[in-house]
C-alpha cells in the first residue's frame, strides 16, 4: 500500500469515527489503527510499540502531522479535551483517487470505528493494551492469565475493568473473523 | 554529587558549570570530536556565520536539562504530590534525585556523540537500521562507559544503560531495543532532552543557531518556559507527563513557532538542501573507496576518527563532480518548490510528476527531488490551569493547532539545463517558473 492509499484509509477511519459519535482525537486514531492492523493484517502498515498510553505508532503520529500539513486532516480545538481531528479540505480529493479500495475496505473500517468510537481515552488505553496482550504476549493464554498480564503492564486498571476489556477483545476478535 | 567547580563561558547560557568527573567526559575523544562537527552542516555556505559546533550545543543541552530537572523536582511546585509520588517515587527521594540528575546531565552532554560529519547530511549513508542515535548508544556503551566509574559521590554506581536510555528517549531507544521497558520516570527524563514540545535539545539549538546565523526566529523566553514546566497528569489518564503551567503556555507557543520559522528559513533553505545532496553524492564513492561500501563505518573506533575537516580537505582536492560543485559554489538550481497543500491542483504530488518529467528529459543525474516532511505529529501536552485543573493544551490555544508540520518539496536541476527546465515546469503547472503557490 502506498502512502496516499494509507492516507485515504485513515481519512475513511476518521470519518467513520465521527459518524459513530466519536470526538476523534489522536488517541482514537492510534488505537483504531492498532485494531485494524491486528484484525485485518495488510490493510494498513504501521509498527506499534507499547508506550505511555498503550500501543502507539510513532510513524502514524508523524503521518497524522503530515496529513494535517497537507490539508487531508484538520485540527479543531475542543475545550477540555484537546484537538479534535476531522477530514480536511483535501480529503475528498484524495478519496476520489481510491474509490474502489475504500469501498472494499469500508466494512472493516466501519467495524473498528463502531467498536471504539464511544470509548473514552482510559477505555481505549485499556482495550488496546488488552488486544496487545492477547495478540503479542499471550496469544494462547486463557483470560485469567491475560487479565493478570494486562494489570501488570497497567497498574491503574482495576480487576473488573481488566476482565471486561479482555472479554470485549475476545468478542471483537470473534466478530472480526466474519469480515476477514 | 560532586561540586560543580569548573566553568565554561557560553554565549547563550553564560557560565556553564561542570564537576571534575564530568570534565573528564568532556575531555574524552567522543566529546572533543564534536568540536569539529558543524551543528548546521553546510549551512555556512548560505549563512557564513553558521559555524557553531555540536560541542558547545552539547554543553548547552546539559545546562538546560539540569535547570529543568531542578524545576520539576522542586517540592514546592509538585502538583498533586500524593498521586505523583505513587507513580514517580523517584521525584521525592533525595538520593534517587541525586543519581538521576547525574544520569540526565551525562545523557544531555553525550546525546550527540553519534553524529556524523556535517550532522544530518550524511544520515542516509549509514547502514540499514542505523542512525546517529544508535551510534550514540554504541559510543556511550563502548567508549564512555569506562569513564563513568569516577562518579563516587553518587548513592549507587552509574549505570551506562541509564544514560543511553535517557539520551535517546523512548522512541529512538525502542528502535534498537524493543523489549526494554521504560519506567514513567525514565520516560519523563528522556522527554526533558528529546521531547517534542519542551525538549531542551530543541530549545538550545534554536537559541544557538539563531544567534550564530544572525536571524531572530529562534529567540524565545526560554527561562520563563523552563520555570513553568511541571510534571502533570494528562486529563483522563493516570500517567504523568511533562507539561506546563498556563502562565507559560504562550512561551510554549513561541517555541513551536520559532521552530517552524527556523526550519523554513534556515534548516530547509533550498541552497543548504542542495548542498546536502552534493555532499552525499561525493561521499558515496569516497566511502566505498575508504571502507569498501558506500556507508559510514559503524565500528566506533573508525567512526570517531571522522569529522568535518577530513572530509572538507578531500572535497577541496577531489576530481569528483559534486565535490567541484561544492568548492566552486555551482550547485543545482531550484525549478519547483511546494511547502503548503496543493490547493486546487489536480495532482496531489506535483513535485513527483515534475521530477519524473524532468528526469526523462534531462537524465536522472541532472535532476534531484528533495522531499522533506517534518516528523513529530500534533503538538499536545498537559497544562495546569489557574484553578488547578489539568487540561490538554490543544483545547486552550488556537495557535498550537495552526502550526503545521513543515513540508518542503523542491525539484533541483543541473544549472546547464535550468532555462529549458523552467519552461517545462511552467508549461506543466501553468504558473510562474518556480511554481510557488
Amino acid at each position: 500500500m502506498n502512502r496516499l492509499e494509507q492516507y485515504a484509509e485513515i481519512i475513511s477511519l476518521v470519518e467513520h469515527l465521527g459518524k459513530a459519535g466519536s470526538w476523534c482525537g489522536e488517541t482514537h486514531i492510534q488505537k483504531s489503527v492498532y485494531f485494524i492492523e491486528q484484525l485485518f493484517p495488510g490493510l494498513l502498515s504501521y509498527e506499534f510499540t507499547l508506550y505511555k498510553f498503550g500501543p502507539f505508532s510513532f510513524d502514524l503520529r508523524d503521518d497524522i502531522g503530515i496529513m494535517v500539513a497537507e490539508g487531508y486532516l484538520e485540527l479543531i480545538p475542543v475545550l477540555g479535551f484537546g484537538s479534535q481531528i476531522s477530514a480536511g479540505k483535501l480529503a475528498k480529493k484524495i478519496k476520489q483517487l481510491f474509490i474502489e479500495m475504500l469501498s472494499n475496505n469500508e466494512s472493516k473500517i466501519q467495524f473498528v470505528a463502531k467498536n471504539l468510537a464511544n470509548k473514552n481515552i482510559s477505555q481505549l488505553e485499556a482495550l488496546a493494551t488488552a488486544l496487545y496482550v492477547t495478540r503479542e504476549i499471550q496469544a494462547k493464554a486463557g483470560r485469567k492469565e491475560r487479565v493478570n498480564e494486562l494489570r501488570s503492564l497497567k497498574r491503574h486498571i482495576d480487576l473488573d475493568t481488566a476482565k471486561k476489556v479482555v472479554k470485549d477483545v475476545d468478542n471483537i476478535l470473534e466478530e472480526a473473523k466474519h469480515l476477514s | 554529587m560532586e561540586n560543580l567547580e569548573l566553568e565554561i563561558w557560553d554565549p547563550i547560557h553564560n557560565f556553564v558549570k561542570l564537576s571534575p568527573s564530568e570534565a573528564k567526559i568532556l575531555d574524552s575523544l567522543p566529546l572533543q570530536r564534536l568540536r569539529d562537527i558543524n551543528q548546521l552542516g553546510l549551512t555556512y555556505l548560505v549563512y557564513p556565520s553558521a559555524t557553531n559546533k555540536r560541542f558547545e550545543h552539547s554543553i548547552g543541552v546539559m545546562e538546560l536539562a539540569s535547570r529543568v530537572f531542578d524545576v520539576i523536582t522542586n517540592i514546592n511546585d509538585i502538583h498533586q504530590p500524593e498521586i505523583i509520588k505513587e507513580y514517580l517515587p523517584e521525584i521525592m527521594d533525595k538520593n534517587k534525585c541525586t543519581y538521576w540528575l547525574q544520569v540526565l546531565r551525562l545523557a544531555a552532554l553525550c546525546h550527540d556523540v553519534g553524529h556524523l560529519p556535517f550532522s544530518h547530511a550524511g544520515e542516509d549513508l549509514m547502514p540499514n537500521g542505523w542512525n546517529h542515535e544508535r551510534m550514540t548508544a554504541e559510543i556511550i556503551r563502548e567508549e564512555l562507559a569506562p569513564l563513568f566509574t569516577g562518579f563516587d559521590d553518587l548513592p549507587r554506581s552509574l549505570e551506562p544503560e541509564d544514560v543511553v536510555k535517557v539520551a535517546l528517549g523512548f522512541e529512538e531507544y525502542h528502535k534498537i531495543n524493543k523489549t526494554e521497558e521504560f519506567s514513567n520516570w525514565e520516560t519523563i527524563l528522556g522527554e526533558i532532552i528529546t521531547g517534542d514540545a519542551f525538549g531542551v535539545d530543541r530549545m538550545d539549538y534554536l537559541l544557538r543557531d539563531s544567534y550564530h546565523v544572525g536571524v531572530p526566529y529562534g529567540k524565545i523566553d526560554y527561562l520563563r518556559l523552563i520555570d513553568c514546566l511541571r510534571v502533570l497528569f494528562c486529563p483522563q489518564f493516570e500517567n504523568p507527563s511533562l507539561g506546563i503551567e498556563k502562565s507559560g503556555l504562550h512561551v510554549a507557543e513561541t517555541l513551536l513557532l520559532s521552530r517552524y520559522y527556523m526550519f523554513s528559513q534556515v534548516y530547509l533553505h533550498r541552497v543548504r538542501r542542495v548542498y546536502d545532496f552534493h555532499l552525499k553524492e561525493f561521499l558515496k564513492p569516497w566511502l566505498e573507496k575508504k571502507w569498501g561500501e558506500p556507508f559510514f563505518s559503524i565500528k566506533t573506533k573508525d567512526f570517531l576518527r571522522l569529522c568535518d575537516s577530513e572530509i572538507m580537505i578531500e572535497i577541496m582536492v577531489s576530481t569528483n563532480g559534486h565535490a567541484k560543485r561544492i568548492r566552486e559554489r555551482n550547485h543545482y538550481r531550484e525549478v519547483y518548490e511546494r511547502s503548503c497543500p496543493v490547493g486546487e491542483m489536480e495532482d496531489l504530488e506535483p513535485e513527483k510528476s515534475i521530477y519524473e518529467e524532468l528526469k526523462n528529459e534531462f537524465g536522472k543525474d541532472n535532476v534531484v527531488l528533495d522531499d522533506y516532511e517534518k516528523k513529530g505529529g500534533i503538538q499536545d501536552f498537559p497544562v495546569l490551569t489557574r484553578d488547578e485543573r489539568t487540561v490538554n493544551a490543544g483545547s486552550l490555544t488556537q495557535i498550537l493547532n495552526k502550526i503545521p508540520s513543515m513540508i518542503k518539496k523542491i525539484v533541483f536541476i543541473n544549472p546547464d539545463y535550468r532555462n529549458k527546465a523552467e519552461e517545462l515546469v511552467n508549461q506543466k503547472i501553468g504558473k510562474t517558473a518556480k511554481g510557488q503557490q
